[in-house]
């Protein structure tokens, strides 16, 4: 088994079957192509992810060409912090092929998606700087190429490409940065992320970097002042895109690989006002969520205000909060998915998800509102979710040391609790407000729809009540981002919580 | 095994005991669920013997427990059944306390339910949405059970939530209406703002104290003579802020307006909720941090202001209302309020007794409400009265002219303006502001997206995309 690549199989294998697909002869066997290759990759993803557990963390990395003795070079590897990732947008990718409108899922998309999903398990699996800045930008390609060609929505393509693609710009300038002030200090690997060779850019150089990975990091997170692409992507994009940028958490990954281990001296003294402007920012997108007057633009807001909360978690630097957002990071990846299927299902059925229009869908689609429901609930932690675990591990890493930043935090999930409850309500329950919308063939949700909505749904459940696993899986990587990076700040309670 | 070993459980037997007097209901709750997702069509004799097959179960172990506990020396039996998750400093403790507050709740719980799940089966007979009723009886049983039987805040808090969630889904049971949809929006507004108190009091137990379970946090005794070692300032916010959740949960001034709306549910949920139990949890949870109200006399005599105030306005109120339901809505809220002015009191005892007894009352009275014309109409025939008999003034016009009394009964009807008040300058503003700054930031949207880039056509305004109306 260690004579075959698997990383690099696993960052391949999507590409390839982008590449099969697109040369399928038609829109039906190129969908077909796809969802195989995605249930491999995903089968693939789970092995990897069972195989580094089992393992207890030994190293499982593949090394490739170079393009020069210290130069960048194709370094792959997995550890606690990737692995429950991989697993993940494999699923992704698999669920939304299974589950999006068929409207959305022509031969541009599923192409777009399996090359998307290639690139996000490359930044995942990359341990090498320049390799992993390549996957990132390249991750922008299928979506910019899926938005050109089909939609023609003005606002769309233009919030994307001036956000995404200009996020994209500071880490393409960061990375020579970091090499060459690794370099300067005598760094035998300059581009490395991980292992002996991986040292700490010099204290006076961090500054400049640190400002270069936040920018990136903040377009990529849409957080306040440069959030505006992720509600416009959330209300008008394909299922596809949606799921696959938000559930992925690129940005959050690049704090987590590249800016707490790499600079911690400004780590520690500057990201704490980068966790303020986070939690600024879930403020601010909840609070905008309160009056939308659809169900898609208050999902879309709703999940904006939750991506900048895993940033909180990341603040204070304690094995509680970070363990909390990385839950909830894996929480949103889940259920945010669902949701997204399931609003898009909805607007493929009646033409539109506004409240003026909809309600009382419960009635015909009873399957629809119960899978609903339960992802709401999920989102915004209700206990026996995944969403409770996340919380309750994030309030008690953050209340000690930061409590103005845990009540905002809670203010944050106050508001989009009452802005989820009364999406649901409005959407499926009520009189309906326009009965024109349903016709008389339009039918609740199909088995593969269904099969997707309370399947998410129930491995959000069971995460809920069995959440040790996913705890322990990242119980290093962990250790390593707190102690390693920070060593004045251990942990935050001062009383150790009694067994 | 003679009757005294089967009273005396093993430490494993007692845990095993423990978990399943939440767990049984909450089998129903997956099973009910698991059966409506595949479609399986089942008999309504069916459901109501599965739930109460399952909610008798977890009685009759509360009922053994009990037994236990009465033979057993300590004053309160604290079961530890492991840890649910934990990382290296910090582990959630499934924890339970079992003596006379929670056993005398768990039993209240237990039969009451009983009761009501056997009066819902006649009530809801060839309703639609019978299944999905029972469905959440069985997970309102399930989290008040975890409610009263927790021996941690966090604990109690998963508890008090499904509670809230079970709650809601019933305001809402006859969804195809406006009103029970606004009504369970409001409840459920209420309770998550409410929630916050008592999600943030266990956290800064949990930091003060190094735990947040009772039987660690305070001293060792039996209750209510159990005490606390915090400081008072400590025990005043976290009094205070368990306040805030029970002004939440049980309808108290400012925030009870969600009550009388709450009606909408079926009249069985109703009893069951906002006569029996879901309105008396704040009770139980004030009872319960009784060492931390006799610690702070700051949080008792707020305690016992905002039960007295709830109480004048709810009783003024009640007098003003012209249907059953309603009136004993707040009839509920004025009996909270006088429950929580004997906590201020630190008269825990009365209390508890007061809370059984109201409890019973209510649920009767609740589901007598339906019938409340026949009942009336029997009661005349058997007088032998002609006609109803209005109620007027009556005693009131020795205190007050007619004047007053008529402007005292216009502000009670609506019910002293504290909703209005309540919708003008926090609600309306609010949402007012979220509009303003949607339409800025949809303006902002459409700037950017002019800009000349490569993939944005010129100048097509922002139009909402309309997709096809197909079936997928």
């Amino acid at each position: 088994m260690s004579a075959l690549p698997l990383l690099s199989i696993s960052v391949f294998l999507p590409a390839v079957g982008a590449l099969w697909s697109w040369r399928a002869s038609d829109d039906h066997s190129a969908h077909r192509i796809a969802r195989n290759v995605a249930l491999a990759e995903f089968l693939l993803a789970t092995a990897l992810g069972v195989k580094f557990f089992q393992a207890e963390q030994s190293s499982l990395e593949e090394f490739g060409v170079a393009l020069s003795a210290h130069g960048p070079r194709w370094h792959l590897g997995i550890d606690g912090l990737s692995a429950p990732f991989l697993p993940l947008v494999a699923l992704i990718a698999l669920v939304v092929l299974h589950a999006a409108p068929r409207a959305e899922l022509h031969r541009r998309s599923v192409v777009a998606l399996l090359l998307g999903t290639s690139c996000t398990v490359g930044v995942y699996t990359s341990l090498d700087l320049a390799l992993l800045a390549g996957f990132w930008v390249a991750s922008l390609a299928p979506g910019a190429m899926l938005l050109r060609g089909s939609h023609r929505d003005s606002p769309l393509a233009g919030t994307y490409t001036v956000f995404l693609i200009m996020g994209a710009v500071p880490i393409v300038l960061a990375v020579p940065l970091i090499a060459w002030a690794r370099a300067q200090a005598g760094a035998p690997m300059p581009f490395e992320l991980s292992g002996v060779g991986s040292l700490p850019v010099p204290a006076a150089r961090q500054g400049l970097v640190f400002v270069l990975l936040a920018l990136a990091l903040v377009l990529r997170k849409a957080v306040v002042p440069f959030h505006s692409w992720m509600p416009v992507l959330v209300e008008r994009g394909p299922a596809g895109l949606i799921t696959l940028i938000v559930g992925t958490h690129l940005g959050a990954f690049l704090v987590a690989r590249v800016l707490i281990p790499l600079l911690p001296q400004a780590s520690q003294n500057d990201l704490p006002l980068l966790a303020g402007v986070g939690l600024f920012s879930a403020l601010y997108n909840s609070f905008l969520s309160l009056a939308q007057p659809s169900l898609r633009r208050s999902l879309a807001f709703v999940m904006t205000s939750q991506l900048a909360l895993v940033l909180v978690g990341f603040a204070s630097l304690n094995a509680d909060s970070v363990h909390g957002a990385m839950l909830q990071m894996l929480l949103l990846g889940l259920a945010s998915t669902g949701l997204v299927l399931l609003s898009a299902g909805v607007e493929a059925r009646l033409g539109t998800t506004e409240f003026s229009r909809t309600g009382g869908l419960a009635g015909p689609f009873p399957k629809m509102a119960g899978a609903f429901l339960l992802l709401a609930l999920a989102s915004i932690g209700t206990p026996g979710t995944l969403g409770y675990v996340a919380e309750d591990l994030l309030l008690h890493g953050l209340l000690g040391s930061h409590s103005i930043l845990a009540s905002l935090l809670l203010l944050v999930s106050v508001l989009n609790g009452v802005t989820l409850f009364r999406a649901f309500l409005l959407t499926f329950f009520g009189p309906s407000r326009d009965p024109s919308l349903v016709g008389p063939g339009v039918r609740d949700l199909l088995p593969r729809e269904t099969l997707v909505s309370f399947g998410l749904a129930a491995l959000v459940v069971a995460g809920g009540i069995l959440p040790q696993p996913l705890l322990s899986v990242r119980r290093s990587a962990v250790e390593r981002l707190v102690h390693g990076s920070t060593p004045a700040m251990v942990t935050g309670p001062s009383i150790e919580a009694r067994h | 095994m003679n009757v005294a070993e089967f009273l005396q459980p093993s430490e494993g037997e007692l845990r095993t005991a423990l978990v399943l007097v939440p767990v049984l209901p909450s089998l129903a709750v997956f099973a009910l669920g698991a059966a409506f997702l595949a479609g399986i069509p089942l008999k309504e004799r069916t459901i109501v013997r599965a739930v109460s097959t399952l909610l008798s179960l977890s009685f009759a172990i509360v009922c053994m427990l009990g037994l236990h506990w009465l033979r057993s020396p300590l004053g309160a039996i604290d079961v530890r059944a492991g840890s649910w998750f934990s990382i290296d400093h910090y582990h959630f403790e499934v924890a339970f306390l079992l003596d006379r507050l929670s056993l005398t709740m768990a039993f209240a719980t237990g039969s009451i339910a009983l009761l009501i799940a056997r009066f819902s089966e006649r009530y809801l007979h060839r309703e639609a949405g019978f299944g999905r009723y029972f469905l959440l009886l069985a997970l309102f049983v399930a989290g008040m059970q975890l409610l009263v039987l927790a021996g941690s805040y966090d604990l109690l808090f998963a508890g008090w939530e499904l509670v809230g969630l079970s709650s809601m889904l019933l305001i809402s049971f006859y969804h195809l209406r406006p009103g029970p949809m606004r009504a369970a929006l409001r409840a459920m507004t209420v309770y998550r703002l409410a929630d916050v108190g008592l999600l943030v009091a266990g956290v800064i137990l949990h930091q003060s104290t190094g735990s947040s379970e009772f039987a660690d946090a305070f001293d060792p005794g039996r209750w209510p003579h159990v005490a606390t070692h915090l400081q008072p300032g400590t025990a005043t916010t976290i009094g205070l802020l368990l306040l805030l959740s029970v002004l939440g949960k049980s309808a108290q001034f400012p925030l009870g307006g969600w009550l009388p709306r709450a009606m909408e549910g079926p009249t069985p949920s109703s009893a069951l909720f906002y006569g029996a139990l879901s309105v008396h949890a704040g009770v139980y949870l004030l009872l319960r941090s009784a060492p931390l109200l006799e610690r702070s006399p700051t949080a008792s005599l707020v305690v016992g202001l905002v039960g007295l105030l709830t109480a004048v306005h709810a009783t003024l109120a009640a007098r003003t209302h012209a249907d059953a339901k309603s009136m004993l809505a707040y009839a509920t809220a004025t009996q909270v309020g006088l429950m929580l002015v004997a906590i201020g009191l630190h008269w825990w005892n009365w209390v508890l007794l007061h809370l059984v007894a109201h409890a019973f009352l209510r649920t009767l009275q609740l589901l007598r409400a339906p019938s409340a014309l026949r009942d009336a109409q029997e009661l005349r025939a058997a007088l032998q009265q002609q006609e109803a008999t209005v109620p007027g003034f009556g005693r009131w016009s020795h205190f007050a002219g007619a004047e007053t009394l008529a402007k005292l009964h216009h502000l009670a009807l609506r019910r002293f303006l504290v909703d209005e008040a309540i919708e003008r300058y926090f609600v309306s503003p609010l949402m007012t502001a979220s509009r303003i700054a949607d339409r800025a930031e949809q303006r902002w949207v459409t700037l950017l997206s002019h800009l000349p880039l490569a993939f944005a056509e010129s100048t097509k305004e922002q139009a909402p995309r309309t997709a096809e109306k197909r079936a997928p």
